[in-house]
């Protein structure tokens, strides 16, 4: 059997071979496979020693590797042979320059809510990320702070309402650092208005794989900074970053609910493109019950889409579309099931997206709390697959129609989360070989495909199969992804293409030269 | 749920003070159950086990609702019987050794008031004539100080002193307590007896409340805070809202704990003036109002701000 092309429009960028799991299938980045290689410890004592010698803390007791064993997706597992706690740019870069002097990986994890074992260790050094956690300095002026990377985004929200101020937008689980998401991207509600998280960084401290400190920005070290900014932690170790806030301000929330899919995802990237709200996002409990979230920073902007963008809208309100449910079900009394669990989903759910200590008047305080919360409560688990297709606005519909039939194939329940990133012009070199597709012009849309796994017990395989049908749609109309990495990585080379994953091998293998810094999350 | 149930999802560290400090994962309740379930020995967790304010943040916030307090509690109490802590473990027995009085309080209701506030005997007298009902109000004799230490120790209670101090309290009908690790407990001891928390029970008193502004940060006693979240938290945020005080609410609405009284004042594990600066920190205001009188005495080592008991905000 012949190798197969891959096409995105009309341009060929790549092949696949006849079989896509064999260990020659995708050149320069090993086959497809839940854990990579382990590690094996070649020259690991006398790497203990230099590090001993230099002052560098090293924990090696089991009970201390293993805390780190797996990530928030619970699939892959792996073991360090010892933990750093980072402490200093000084502290990394020693480490660095022993780890790549003999050829040691060394892993960096923040949160550790990567769900494709990105931030596990399987052998070599973990680096804990979270001991550099601290706010060196906030420009109430300038709107600026300057951070820790290892920060979690619900510290820094913490020093910042201590000052009436706020970030721009951070992911919905509060429990992801700074580093990691600039490393990968980060996507919240307001992206449609700021961008990604990503984009809000202004300068970064990197210490590089080869152990230098290094301060990177668009205007300095212009080429470092694009590398690492959305660089999956290829390119560096992100020690301290500049990032725009905003002074804080509540949120005005509206919430409408639609029966299909389509109406939805188009109604929503309509209200981006009119730029009528501040916030918006989509949220299903099933593909027949979808909620725009809409929302707004000020009363004005508020009043105005009342006004004058609301009924361009398809959804209804709640009530309204209660009644409207009821309906259907009432004539499908055969779908009983389906309609009670709506109906359990809701009375569960609910409550906690608006809880009244969170609410005064018409307005919403600290969204995010309310959102990572409900996130944990709702869908969090021991095992977590999200898989999920970042699209340009074109191909954004089909993308999520198409998921959702994946999702509904494999799972009797599951959520979509969909929301747009508004994307910078001058980013366009920050963006290479990340999640946003090549082809997004303005906007770039991304959807989750999360499905309910409960108490159910799913086998690794189903839950890989059904990540790989998500996948493969992505192939199919040449769309990103943001969790390409790890156990996903295999599809890199297949949705963007030869060139540009070249590219960046070559520039790897330039920085890295033992290619030790999170070796296998990309190469 | 036990410490087998944590799947490592780091929400405990976001309002744990141990952690705050530290900033390492090992000073959490996530980083103490995973080396658990890595099998880290007593000696391992032991730094970490004694630096845990108690304080229930983590109660709220765990998405496997592990009753993280009590499995800490339980934890020290396994340490002990290790001897780790021999010479803190001494302390508080030869503390619960003290002589108390069994004398039976004939009265309806009864303040277990501390040592803080026992200090202060004016004060007392005025919270007494504050709180509502038609009797009055009696103060314990056996405030149970060496029995609240012991729970949060992990230290064994003998039956001959649980016995001498609930005892006297059982005939009254209502309690007020001032310690959130004691009343925890006295819920389970005395099931027919209604017990409040007594800072909670003073914010409830408009004639006090009124006079809060926004100038004050208002110091909610975190542990009994903790314990009644879902029905407190609406009572302070309306409270919040209304006087337009600030408070020791971080954005998750838990209670930013000092590291007053307890186990930390005889042996210190956390750093009292850090924290004590974290609770104040962006806080511009002139008055600083405390439910517990320790947490008072906390604030006054960092601030030259006046502190009040929330008793003091009236003169009777």
């Amino acid at each position: 059997m012949d190798n197969q092309n891959i096409t995105t429009g009309n341009r060929t960028i790549g092949e696949i071979p006849p079989c896509p799991v064999a260990p020659d299938a995708l050149h320069g980045i090993p086959r497809q496979q839940t854990n990579p290689e382990r590690w094996q410890g070649k020259q690991w004592q006398t790497f203990v020693t230099a590090l001993q010698q230099a002052g560098v803390e090293l924990r090696l007791a089991q009970h201390n590797t293993g805390t780190y064993i797996t990530d928030a997706g619970g699939l892959a597992y792996g073991m360090p042979h010892g933990v750093v706690i980072a402490r200093n740019a000084t502290q990394i870069a020693t480490l660095m320059q022993l780890a790549q002097q003999h050829q040691v990986p060394v892993t960096t994890r923040g949160g550790g809510l990567t769900t494709e074992g990105e931030s596990i260790a399987f052998g070599g050094i973990l680096l804990d990320m979270t001991g550099m956690s601290h706010v060196r300095h906030i420009d109430k002026a300038a709107l600026t702070v300057r951070t820790e990377g290892g920060i979690f985004w619900h510290l820094l929200a913490e020093a910042l309402r201590r000052e009436g101020l706020d970030y721009l937008s951070a992911p919905l689980n509060l429990t992801s650092s700074v580093g990691g998401t600039l490393g990968v991207g980060g996507i919240d509600v307001n992206s449609s208005t700021f961008g990604c998280s990503a984009d809000q960084a202004l300068a970064l401290q990197v210490v590089t794989p080869t152990g230098e400190i290094v301060e990177c920005s668009d205007e300095e070290n212009a080429e470092l900074f694009q590398r690492v900014i959305l660089g999956y932690g290829q390119f560096g170790i992100i020690t301290e970053a500049t990032l725009r806030i905003r002074p804080y301000t509540p949120l005005r929330m509206h919430y409408y609910y639609y029966a299909s899919l389509r109406d939805a995802v188009e109604d929503l990237m309509c209200l981006d493109r009119t730029q009528t709200c501040d916030y918006s996002g989509i949220l299903t409990m099933m593909d027949k019950a979808i909620t725009l979230l809409v929302a707004f920073d000020s009363d004005e902007r508020e009043a105005e889409f009342l006004n004058n963008h609301r009924k361009t809208l398809r959804g209804y309100g709640e009530l309204p579309f209660s009644i409207r449910t009821a309906a259907y079900y009432a004539l499908r009394p055969w779908r009983i099931k389906e309609a009670l669990y709506l109906y359990q989903r809701k009375r569960e759910l609910f409550p906690d997206l608006q809880p009244a200590h969170h609410i005064q008047g018409e307005q919403m305080f600290d969204r995010t709390v309310v959102f990572s919360r409900a996130v944990w409560k709702h869908w969090g688990g021991r095992q977590m697959v999200i898989p999920d297709i970042a699209s340009s606005v074109d191909k954004f519909v089909e993308s999520v129609e198409r998921g959702n039939a994946v999702c509904k194939k494999y799972f009797p329940h599951y959520t979509l989360y969909c929301v747009g990133i508004k994307l910078r012009a001058e980013h366009k070199p920050h963006y290479e070989l990340s999640c946003i597709p090549p082809d997004a012009e303005e906007w770039a849309y991304g959807c989750e495909f999360e499905p309910m796994i409960g108490d159910n017990n799913y086998s690794r395989d189903q839950l890989q199969s059904f990540k790989n049908d998500i996948y493969d749609i992505g192939v199919d109309l040449g769309t990103s992804y943001y969790r390409f990495g790890g156990m996903m990585k295999g599809y890199i080379r297949r949705a963007l293409g030869d060139e540009v994953v070249e590219k960046h091998l070559a520039m790897k293998r330039q920085s890295d030269p033992a290619m030790i810094l999170n070796r296998n999350v990309i190469f | 749920m036990s410490h087998a149930n944590c799947h490592g999802c780091s929400l405990c560290l976001l309002s744990c003070p141990m952690w705050q400090q530290h900033r390492d994962v090992q000073f959490s309740p996530q980083g103490i159950f995973k080396a658990l379930q890595h099998k880290a020995s007593h000696d391992d967790i032991s730094s970490a086990l004694f630096s845990c304010l108690l304080c229930g943040t983590c109660d709220i916030l765990c998405p496997e609702n592990i009753d993280i307090t009590e499995t800490i509690k339980a934890l020290r109490k396994e340490t002990f019987s290790h001897e780790i802590e021999a010479e803190l473990n001494q302390k508080i027995t030869s503390l619960l050794a003290q002589p108390s009085s069994e004398l039976k309080i004939e009265e309806n209701a009864i303040i277990l008031p501390g040592k803080a506030l026992r200090a202060n005997p004016m004060r007392l007298t005025k919270i007494q004539s504050l709180l509502p009902g038609e009797v009055d109000i009696a103060l314990s004799l056996d405030d149970g100080d060496d029995i609240a230490l012991a729970l949060e120790a992990g230290v064994d209670i003998s039956e001959h002193r649980l016995h001498s101090f609930l005892e006297p309290l059982q005939g009254a009908r209502r309690l007020y307590v001032s310690n959130g690790h004691l009343l925890k407990s006295l819920r389970r001891w005395l099931p027919a007896t209604e017990l409040f928390a007594l800072g909670h029970s003073l914010s409830l008193l408009s004639d006090l409340t009124e006079k809060l502004n926004k100038n004050d940060l208002y110091l909610i006693e975190p542990r009994s805070f903790h314990l009644d979240h879902k029905q407190k938290i609406t009572h302070y945020d309306q409270l919040r809202h209304q006087q337009g005080c600030q408070m020791n609410l971080d954005l998750q609405r838990n209670a930013i704990p000092t590291t007053a009284g307890g186990l930390h004042a005889i042996k210190p594990m956390l750093d009292s003036k850090k924290q004590a600066h974290w609770i104040l920190n962006g806080h511009n205001v002139k008055r600083i109002v405390v439910e517990c009188a320790e947490d008072g005495a906390a604030m006054a080592q960092v601030s030259d701000l006046p502190i009040l008991h929330i008793a003091d905000l009236i003169e009777v």
